[in-house]
Formats: structure tokens, sequence, C-alpha cells
């Protein structure tokens, strides 16, 4: 009897396997199937490529703090009231208030940490904490954020390593699951608020402010945030597209092209476009930044 | 007993199956992992990237290089994507190219650039066909993970 009982369990447990493995199979037949789709598409495109056919293009851009890299100079002064209060964090609801202010509090931190004001820096990555609960990505920071920040407070070194750490981390995290549309909004929320905190500082235009200037640069990293977020977030295009289309009508002279290599091998890539902007204009993209900056901090 | 060694078997065989598809496809993280970073003085880009290839396949990063860095380009690959390589490409119409690695003969997965005017580079990354045509191939060699690791640094060169 318990020789019957005992073949009936193991007879059950091999249809159970028979039926995991034929799940499995199929799984796996699926899996080639696509590949096979998408090996046929690639090939298409290597052997079309004379023929022009559209590629897939990935669309980068700079951190903020290599933003902040890029126009800090030695006059500029911290100017802390420009930064959006990192206490109001968790009023933030929905997930694109949430991941546009995610990208806000990490371009704050980039340029507290820039300014090594590094008291206010806890309060930041709090905030970035909070909202990448909020958003369910924690699990980007592979050990608990505020810890490795409370460990590393007074070391101004290893706070800027954490905060440029923190936003690889989110947006590998964002790719790795799939979510780019996230981190088309995070990435808007952090381009938006480098940009207005590089306006806050220019009171009044002049053709020869080199603020303006490398603000005019962001130029090519706000076309590549608008083709990524055609391409990955419908939601805010219409914002993007209206900050886009103020610097491509930036007037420019062209000069052609050059490459040398120094003596060390290296590649200097020279000419160019000299980019401008008249000061109405200027007033015009200034205002524009700034109302969508207020349009994202707003609690609704 | 012999029943439970082919259940062990069974398992085995599908933790192993479950592994290889996944595994393929998997490439996170790979530039961060596996590209050897120049580190000090560079730092790294958040224009980085890591992507799955396929024999044959080219692809394009679209990146903004700033006038006063100097940026360093390296490429790294699985080992079957072999011979792979790549271009830096002006965003023009005709995308005019400024670099290409594989004429170097050395060095030819990494370079060190810097631009005189800000300006937005195209990085193709390409992975030749090889000489076997592509149904000879392995199915699975012909997929593998490639890293593009962007580093950046203010240029050295200016000031005091």
């Amino acid at each position: 009897m318990n020789h019957i009982k005992q073949y009936t369990i193991m007879k059950r447990k091999l249809v159970f396997i028979m039926g995991i493995v034929l799940f499995q199979i199929s799984f796996i037949a699926c899996v080639n199937d696509t590949k096979k789709d998408k090996t046929q598409t690639n090939l298409i495109e290597f052997e079309d490529e004379a023929q022009e056919v559209d590629e897939k293009i990935f669309y980068r851009f700079p951190s903020p703090d290599e933003i902040f890299k890029f126009i800090k100079s030695s006059d500029l002064q911290y100017n802390g009231g420009s930064l959006n209060p990192p206490m109001i964090f968790n009023k933030y609801a929905g997930i694109k208030n949430q991941a546009l202010n995610l990208g806000i509090y990490i371009s704050d931190l980039a340029y507290i940490t820039m300014f090594e004001q590094h008291e206010a820096s806890l309060e930041y990555f709090m905030a970035i904490h909070g909202l990448s609960e909020e958003l369910k990505i924690s699990a980007a920071f592979d050990e608990p954020l505020v810890t490795r920040i409370s460990e590393n407070i007074g070391n101004a070194d290893s706070l800027v390593v954490i905060a440029s750490d923190a936003y690889t981390k989110i947006v590998d995290y964002l790719v790795e699951h799939e979510q780019e549309d996230i981190l088309a909004l995070v990435s808007a929320g952090a381009l938006v608020e480098s940009l207005n905190l590089i306006v806050d500082y220019v009171d009044s235009y002049s053709d020869d402010n080199t603020l303006i200037k490398k603000l005019l640069d962001q130029k090519y990293v706000v076309n590549n945030l608008t083709q990524y977020v055609k391409q990955n977030n419908k939601e805010i295009i219409d914002d993007v597209e209206k900050l886009n289309v103020l610097f491509s009508n930036l007037e420019s002279v062209d000069t052609e092209t050059t490459v040398e290599k120094t003596k060390s091998n290296k590649l200097v890539i020279g000419g160019g476009s000299e980019l401008s902007i008249s000061p109405e204009n200027f007033e015009k993209l200034k205002e524009t930044i700034q109302s969508l900056r207020a349009k994202y901090i707003k609690i609704e | 007993m012999r029943s439970l060694i082919a259940i062990k078997l069974i398992f085995a065989i599908i933790f192993m199956f479950t592994l290889t598809v996944n595994g393929q496809k998997n490439c996170d993280k790979y530039v961060i992992k596996n590209c050897e970073a120049f580190g000090t003085p560079f730092k790294y880009s958040g224009q980085s990237k890591s992507a799955l290839f396929e024999v044959g396949q080219k692809s394009i990063l679209s990146i903004t290089a700033f006038a006063g860095f100097e940026y360093r380009i390296s490429l790294c690959a699985e080992k079957n994507m072999k011979g792979i390589f790549f271009r830096i490409r002006e965003n023009d119409t005709n995308r005019t190219l400024l670099y290409d690695s594989s004429i170097e003969e050395e060095d030819f997965l990494e370079k060190m650039f810097y631009v005189k005017k800000t300006k937005d580079l195209l990085i193709e990354v390409v992975v030749p066909e090889g000489d076997l045509a592509l149904d000879e191939q392995d199915y699975k060699k012909r997929f593998g993970c490639v890293g593009v690791l962007i580093e950046y640094d203010k240029r050295s060169d200016l000031g005091f």
C-alpha cells in the first residue's frame, strides 16, 4: 500500500517536472525566435548600411557634476538660496513629480558638493534616498546610502564620489530594469535644475559673459535629452522641445572642423560653432528655464 | 533512489538552461565591471554605456564633448567580439569621419582627445562580421557584451 502511495507521489512529481521542462523549452524557443528576428533585423541594418537605413542611436548626456565642473570658475560663489529645499521631498506625489524632483535633488547635490557645502549635503542625500524609495528604486544603492554618507560626512572627496555614484547607480538601475521612461524624467529634472542654477547667476545680459557662453554650449546636451525623451517618455516632450527650439535657434558662426594629433598622440578636434544669443532671446531662454523649473518643483 | 537522481539531474539541466539564456542577455554595468579606467585625474562620465552586441553590428552613441575638458574613450568587450573598433564622427549631415581606431597599429581600443569648441560627437562602435558566415557561427558566440567607457578631466595644458 505504502509502495503504491510512494509511486503515485513520484508519478505526480514527474508530471510536474515534465511540465516545467516543457515550459522551459517553449520559453527558450520563444527567446530564440525573438533573437532570430533580432539577428535578421541587425543583418538587414548592416547589409543596408550603404542604403542609409535608420540606425539605433543611443543619446547620452553628461551628469550634473560634469556640467557644474564645466561651468565652475573661481569667481562663482555658492548660492544655496537657488536650490529646492530638501525637507519637502515627501510632499511630491505621483511617479512623474517624484522622478522629476529626484533629478532636481541630484543636481542640487552635485552643486552642493562642488562648492564643498557638506553640512547641507546630508539632507539632500536623504531627499534622494526618500524619493528613490517612493519610486521603488532604492535598491540601486548596494549599501544604505545614508549610512555611507554619515560615515564620510567630514570627507569632502568621498562625498563628491558618493554624490556622483548616486547618480550613476540610479541611471544603471533604471536602464537595467527597463525603466527608461523614469530615467527620462529624472534626467530632464536634473538638466532643468542645472540650467536654472546657471541662469540664476546672470542678472543682466552681456555678450562677453563666460557663463552665458557656457550656458549656450548646453545646446548639445539639451538636444540629446530631447531625442532621448522622444524615445522613452512622451509625457514631458513638450517641455523639452520648448527648450530645444530656443537652443536650436541660437546664432552661430561656423568654422570648418580640423583634426590634428599632439606629440603624445592626443587627438585635437578644432573648428566648430561659436554660439551667440541676442539679449531678447537670452531673456526668453532664462524665462523658459525658470518657468519649467517652477512647474516641476510645485507641490500639487 | 534512481528516480531521485533523475529528478536532481532534470533540475540541474533546467537551471543550466535558465542561466545560459539569461546570462547571455545580461550586460548590465559591464562598462563599470570590466573596462579598465585610466583613473585619477580622469573621472567617470555619465555618458559611458554598456550594451549587448551581435557580430556584424554597428551602434552609435551621441555624446557632448565640452571645450576645456580632455576625454578618454576606451572600449572593452567579451572575447568573441573579435576585431571591435570605434570611429569618432562629427554630428553633421555627412557624419564626417574624425577618427578611425581600426587603422591604429596599437592602442586601437582607446583614444584621448579634446575639442576646441563644445561639440556633439558620434561614437560609432563596430563589431566586424569575421570570416565565418553568420549562419555557420555558433549562435551563442555571435553575441557579447561591449562597454564604451568615457572619462573626462579638465584640460591640463590650460592656465598656469
